[in-house]
């Protein structure tokens, strides 16, 4: 089992990709994903070391963050090759 | 140490091991802004500096004119809203919120007491004021003298060298930042921001398309020099 969390913001670009994983995640039952707001918990982003939303954390590991149209078609096609 | 903070590349805290950081932390509040919101206001009594963790801010006024004029833009590991520190108390311009942003707040006494326990911040924060002001004139030479063409790259030159990885020769801006706020920060209006985007473009001196758009920094350095336009270094 994969534990994610999407961090994100209110940014236009952010609300489809948490729909898009959201769905991407209800079809790959190893995959569970939680959507948390940035202004819900802003130390666990420090924490963590966002710098860019959205960003995709795994296991307390930043995997990915910023503009997702340049990481989540890879990382998506990276976790299921992996499975 | 159970979490390690992301603070390596906070500029007043560089060469602090991380314990200390860890220490720091312990009294740097993290509060966060929606996109568009202000975190203070021009004439505000001022009595924090900020943090950039997450996330980029504008700082501008607005003139006689009601147009609004871009003072800078800081982003991840920048330190915005200190100019109190001297003896002008009241903030000169508004802070606004360009993306979703994370923020570590400091307050004035916090920060004494951060310079008394750890001597290298007031170090770092008087590299950071000195690269700052040296910034500052470069920016106002190239407002001063220089064609449009050239105070366009000498404004993207400024936010490339801030930002910038320096093992890489484009720099991507941030998406937030738009022609409009570049109009701004250049003295220019809109549209001859977006006719000198296009053409450098057609010269690779940038790329990207639409909102992205990425500065060939090492290119536009070579131009500046080769005009005499370059000050900085």
């Amino acid at each position: 089992m994969t534990h994610l969390t999407l961090y994100y913001g209110d940014s236009s670009v952010d609300e489809p990709i948490k729909r898009m994983l959201e769905a991407w995640s209800v079809d790959n039952p190893d995959i569970t994903l939680k959507c948390e707001s940035i202004h819900n918990d802003p130390t666990s982003a420090v924490r963590l070391g966002i710098t860019d939303l959205p960003a995709l954390v795994m296991e307390n590991e930043v995997i990915a963050q910023g503009s997702p149209e340049n990481w989540v078609v890879t990382l998506i096609h990276r976790m299921v090759l992996q499975d | 140490m159970e979490e390690i903070w992301n603070l390596r590349q906070v500029h007043l805290l560089q060469g602090l091991t991380p314990p200390q950081m860890d220490e720091v932390l312990r009294i740097m509040p993290v509060t966060s802004f929606r996109k568009n919101e202000y975190i203070f206001m021009a004439g505000d009594d001022a009595d924090a500096l900020y943090v950039v963790q997450v996330g980029t801010v504008k700082v501008a006024y607005v003139d006689l004119n009601g147009e609004e004029k871009i003072l800078s833009i800081f982003q991840t590991g920048d330190i915005f809203g200190h100019l109190f520190l001297g003896k002008y108390r009241k903030r000169i311009g508004n802070a606004q919120a360009l993306s979703d942003v994370v923020l570590c707040r400091l307050t004035e006494t916090d920060f004494v007491n951060l310079i008394q326990r750890f001597p290298l911040i007031a170090l770092n924060f008087i590299r950071h004021q000195a690269d700052e002001h040296r910034e500052s004139i470069a920016r106002m030479h190239a407002l001063m003298s220089m064609d449009a063409k050239h105070r366009l790259l000498g404004t993207l030159l400024s936010l490339a060298r801030r930002y910038c990885c320096y093992e890489s020769d484009w720099f991507t801006l941030p998406e937030s930042l738009t022609q409009e706020d570049i109009a701004n920060m250049t003295g220019l209006n809109r549209s001859t921001v977006s006719l000198l985007i296009n053409e450098l473009r057609r010269q690779n001196i940038l790329g990207g398309t639409g909102r992205s758009l990425t500065v060939n920094r090492k290119a536009v350095e070579q131009i500046l020099e080769d005009t005499g336009s370059e000050i900085l270094e």
